[in-house]
């Protein structure tokens, strides 16, 4: 699952107004010209549009719609869009409680607790944690839920491991601490549960002194008797860090290239160096950990590196500047070329063996320049949110269909995109109109639920306030909206593949949400001095809120 | 007859045969109180030095009315007199020695017990010097103290359990003071051992007990509980183990990290065929927030239950809450006066539901058993406060009313308390007014409210024990009122003179006495024919406070 939205503000917000000016200049010089324009018609802007036009390789022709998204001339047959502000990507909340198995974990920093819910009987323990805990990641299994804790105020990692008996009785909950680096803020781990790595990040809106490096990670051994933690020192300020499928390697992707690291001998490290383009580049590794994909912006060529042997790269050349670049964990990739209104699409065998050996799809009369891929690959979501634009293009990536497209009109301009794991539907968020005139975007009073792998048509919701969070499963979802100023506070909740939405309030903002998809369980963390988790049952249809399970470590009664 | 025990002579043949010339009745009846008293000095300094009992002076009365009986508090010869009523127009004085320095005196709830406190000598110096002691009477037709409890501590408060099983003495201004320390005294049985137990302390002190009904846990018995409010948490008291420890729940804390200080605690037991949802909610000071405690399973072997909290928010400052039945369940509802609206919550999900009210109601009480037209499965409450409205709530629906309606009436004053009406006319509420002009009589039954004018301001309302009659009266005021409560015909009568507390009790011949007190010059009383009271059939007793020093 991934999601996008803006980031970037400034240059872009300038960028964006300028280019929506010239839009509305040249949509005025096409409606001038009208039908008879040599520019193909503009689109209909219904709720369902039939496969597109589409073609391999080559295009047809640009277009204008009825929203003023035009075309800006030629490249060889292909209409070019004008410039484009970036695509950009969400910041994800690392605060959030997170989940395993049937159990809640989140994280109070006030109180140096962690408050273990039990989604299932909503019984609550509340466990003693360092000094102001606050980054919690999951990093057990279904059978075995543990979770891990960064502890900002005493600079180290508590984890929680439990250990349920064979009756009802209440599981105990096995402890123990590892010390840290200081300012660790990040977590990731390994598939396998046997690593953990802590590391330290910007938070959003953070100012950083030039010398700050953030160059300490801290490799956790996740042994069954203690975490075992190994301090490390990798390149400066990283962005990424990922363990590989086989436990073999840590990669951190940094500001000026790549770090290596063997976790169980750290001697045989190596660092790959990107450069000093980290602004412009965007890098995505594969799950393997074998290989990354460097995209710059502004350029058509995309970097394919191999991670065990760094002196191997290959440059995969695309017919215009690549403005995204996508890579499932099944390895299928997509690079979005959104001056050509183009992707090609591709895996990492085929380009290995040929550079050139990717599908350009073109799609005329779109405009899209950022792409979600479903896990699985065989499906993309485009879009684009540097500009308003209401529609998204979805492209059958599968064998049976390859790059057929379909276009849906959302009825509003697309914030960002969420797919379901097994790729079968997808909630995309709108924009606000007006504000995405502005520097700063943000999502609108809306959101629609589209299935991706069947011709319908998209359920539209709007919202009593802005969308803040998505949570999607396979079967069923929640959006949440809120707005402090309103007082408005909503819990959207999805049930697939019906794509049927019922409203709930909430009683204070929500902070994080999240779905037990095992459980058909989703649940709304929200604000409150006491710790508040809605947790909204789908299968029986009921809602239930704890809140101030905090007070629950208060209770004396021995 | 007893020592303690007097058939007082009325004055009843006097006061008739004076009344042509009632404006020296009061004087006429000094002088002969002054004349006998005279005589009894005269004769007594003839003989020998008199007792000191006969100058101490009757301190301003504490006056407790009982089922039978009225208490009366004589600090001053540190002894109680009973007023009972034998016959219509008769009374009777019984008196009882209490402790020194009485602290504190309470009746229980149904008037069957008078509960007196008492200091003791404090310092205590001498083996002799009296202990602090609870005494406690029994305050029907025949007064009797029932038990007598010795304390260590000079306790100054008293909890008394609506059941009779318990009263809990606690806190006092000794030297040092364990503001947490309660002392339980079982009020049935033999035992005279007081039980203390110091409850755990975050910095608070008790500000309210209140004893809990029957309710079922997970494990073991269904059992009452103690709840001790303070200004920062709620403990549990298991009263069926006090050896047991007891349950502390920590209130939220606000923006300062200050615990918000908890104003109201109410409970419900639940379904009575489960034992996991009994449960408390507590409202919070200044807090939209209200804590629901749940009485869930235990993990813990040697525990019945554990208490799970949880908040709700109920979307304004509650003014009040309570535990209601509805055609949907259990639901916590809250009036929310600044908003004008309820709340109604529902405990097992916290999901809530607004009930929007058409004035600002801020108190309610529960009428479900006092309408004959009674929603299925749901609870009628009637809602009144700062507006000159009161409201019918039904939380179900009936062949009359719809889903959850709310069904106001103008009164036209606002409402500062509602009395209730024991049986047989427990169908009646007695509004009081703020202003204290006038009152209503409010029929449930046929939701119809009779207003009842007074003259002026400043009069009191109480209502019989036996739920037959109101009466009305104002301090020292030689004109009051009874009100038939089952014509609403209000009867003026007249007594000199004026009248300082008015009591209903019950009677030896099975009718009712009124008896009228009198704190003038001295302690008298005036009694009437409560059923029937007419200014002319009256029978004054004077010089109380002289009864039972012979």
């Amino acid at each position: 699952m991934k999601m996008r939205n803006r980031g970037k503000g400034e240059l872009r917000g300038i960028a964006g107004l300028s280019f929506v000016l010239a839009c509305a200049s040249w949509v005025a010089a096409c409606s001038a010209s009208g039908a008879e324009s040599s520019m193909p018609t503009a689109l209909d802007g219904g709720d369902v549009a039939g496969d597109g036009d589409a073609s391999i390789g080559t295009g047809t022709g640009g277009s204008s719609d009825a929203d003023g998204v035009g075309f800006g001339g030629e490249n060889g047959g292909i209409p070019v869009l004008p410039p484009l502000p970036e695509e950009v990507e969400d910041d994800a909340s690392y605060r959030a409680p997170v989940a395993t198995g049937q159990y809640l974990w989140s994280a109070n920093p006030e109180s140096g607790r962690v408050a273990l819910i039990d989604v299932v009987n909503l019984t609550t323990q509340v466990l003693p944690a360092g000094l102001y805990p606050t980054y919690l990641a999951s990093i057990g299994t279904d059978s075995e839920p543990a979770a891990v804790v960064l502890n900002l105020g005493s600079s180290d990692a508590t984890r929680f491991r439990v250990r349920r008996g064979a009756d009802d009785s209440e599981p105990e909950v096995l402890r123990d601490t590892a010390i840290v680096h200081s300012g660790a803020n990040r977590w990731s781990r390994s598939e396998s549960g046997a690593w953990a790595v802590a590391w330290s990040a910007a938070e959003p809106g953070q100012t950083l002194d030039p010398t700050e490096g953030f160059q300490d990670i801290t490799l956790l051994a996740l042994g069954e008797d203690e975490m075992v933690p190994t301090r490390l020192t990798v390149g400066r300020r990283p962005s990424k860090v990922l363990i590989s499928e086989d436990d073999e390697r840590v990669i951190v992707v940094e500001e000026e290239g790549i770090s290596v690291i063997d976790p169980t001998s750290v001697e045989q490290s190596y660092w790959i160096n990107l450069g000093f383009d980290a602004e412009r580049r965007d890098v995505s590794v594969n799950q393997a950990g074998t290989y990354a994909l460097v995209r710059r912006t502004g350029e058509a060529v995309v970097e394919l590196i191999d991670l065990l042997d760094p002196d191997v790269r290959i440059e995969l050349v695309f017919p215009g500047e690549v403005t995204d670049l996508d890579l499932a964990e099944s390895g299928r990739a997509l690079a979005v070329i959104r001056s050509r209104s183009e992707i090609a699409a591709f895996t990492l065998e085929s380009v290995l063996e040929d550079p050139t050996a990717f599908d350009v799809l073109n799609i005329p009369g779109e405009v899209f320049g950022s792409a979600v891929l479903t896990p699985d690959g065989s499906t993309a979501v485009l879009y684009t949110n540097a500009l308003l634009n209401e529609k998204v293009n979805i492209v059958d990536l599968g064998e049976d269909n390859y790059l057929e497209t379909r276009s849906l009109d959302t009825q509003a301009p697309v914030y960002s995109v969420v797919t379901s794991p097994d790729g079968n539907h997808a909630v995309i968020l709108a924009a606000d109109d007006e504000l995405m005139l502005g520097d700063q975007g943000v999502p609108a009073n809306a959101f629609s639920v589209v299935a991706l792998r069947e011709e319908r048509f998209p359920r539209v919701v709007g919202t009593g306030a802005r969308v803040k969070d998505v949570a999607l499963g396979n079967s069923i979802g929640l959006v949440t909206a809120t707005s402090d100023a309103e007082g408005v506070h909503e819990a959207h909740l999805i049930s697939l593949p019906g794509l049927s939405v019922r409203t709930e309030q909430l009683a204070t903002r929500p902070l994080a949400v999240g779905v037990f998809a095992d459980l058909d369980t989703a649940y709304a963390a929200q604000f409150h001095s006491e710790g508040r988790v809605t947790f909204f049952d789908f299968e029986q249809g009921s809602t239930r809120t704890l809140t101030g399970f905090e007070l629950a470590a208060g209770v004396v009664d021995e | 007859m007893k020592r303690n025990e007097l058939q007082l002579p009325s004055q009843a043949h006097l006061k008739n045969e004076m009344r042509p010339d009632q404006k020296h009745r009061a004087s006429s009846r000094r002088l002969l109180v002054m004349s006998l008293c005279l005589a009894g000095v005269l004769s007594s300094l003839a003989c020998e030095s008199r007792d000191p009992k006969w100058d101490v002076r009757p301190d301003e009365a504490e006056t407790v009315g009982l089922l039978g009986s009225v208490a009366l508090m004589d600090s001053a010869m540190d002894r109680v007199l009973f007023l009972t009523s034998p016959q219509a127009q008769k009374l009777e004085a019984k008196a009882f020695p209490v402790g020194l320095d009485v602290l504190n005196v309470e009746a229980s709830k149904d008037g069957e017990l008078l509960f007196v406190l008492s200091a003791g000598v404090q310092p205590r110096l001498d083996e002799g010097d009296e202990r602090p002691q609870l005494i406690v009477f029994r305050g029907g037709m025949e007064p009797a103290e029932e038990k007598r409890f010795q304390l260590d501590d000079p306790l100054q408060k008293l909890a008394i359990d609506p059941e009779g099983e318990w009263v809990i003495a606690y806190q006092s201004d000794a030297t040092v003071t364990n503001a947490n320390e309660l002392v339980f005294l079982p009020v049935p049985g033999d035992s005279t051992d007081p039980i203390p137990k110091t409850i755990r302390s975050f910095g608070g002190a008790p500000e309210e007990i209140i004893f809990t009904d029957e309710m079922t846990v997970p494990s073991g018995p269904a059992r009452r509980f103690v709840i001790v409010r303070t200004d920062r948490d709620v403990t549990m008291i298991d009263l069926s183990d006090l050896d047991a420890e007891e349950v502390t729940i920590p209130m939220p804390e606000d923006d300062s990290d200050n615990a918000i200080e908890p104003l109201q605690v109410v409970f419900d037991e639940g379904d009575p065929e489960e034992t996991d949802d009994s449960r408390l909610a507590v409202r919070l000071k200044d807090s939209s927030d209200v804590v629901l405690l749940e009485l869930g399973p235990s993990f813990e072997n040697d525990k019945d239950f554990a208490v799970v909290p949880n908040i709700v928010d109920v979307g304004g400052i509650p003014s009040t809450i309570d535990f209601v039945r509805t055609d949907g369940g259990l639901r916590l509802a809250a009036l929310v006066p600044g908003a004008e609206r309820a709340t109604l919550i529902d405990p097992a999900s916290t999901a809530g539901e607004t009930v929007s009210l058409s004035h600002r109601f801020d108190r309610m009480t529960r009428i479900t058993s006092l309408v004959d037209d009674t929603p299925d499965g749901g609870d009628v409450a009637l809602l009144w406060g700062r507006s000159t409205q009161i409201a019918f709530w039904s939380l179900g629906s009936t062949s009359s009313t719809p889903y959850r309606s709310v069904d106001s009436t103008e009164l036209g004053v606002i409402i500062s308390e509602v009395l209730d009406v024991p049986a047989p006319n427990q169908h009646l509420k007695v509004l009081l007014s703020e202003s204290g002009n006038s009152f209503f009589v409010l029929d449930l039954r046929n939701r119809e409210s009779f207003p009842l004018d007074t003259r002026g301001a400043g009069f009191s309302v109480q209502v019989s024990r036996d739920g037959q009659r109101l009466w009305v009266t104002r301090p020292a005021s030689q004109d009051f009122s009874m009100v038939d409560l089952s014509n609403l015909h209000p009867a003026e009568l007249h007594i000199e003179p004026g009248v300082d507390g008015l009591f209903d009790i019950e009677r030896g011949d099975g009718g009712r006495s009124a008896i009228a007190f009198h704190e003038i010059e001295g302690w008298s009383a005036t009694v009437l024919d409560a059923e029937a009271p007419d200014s002319v059939k009256t029978a004054y007793y004077p010089a109380l406070e002289l009864k039972g020093l012979f």
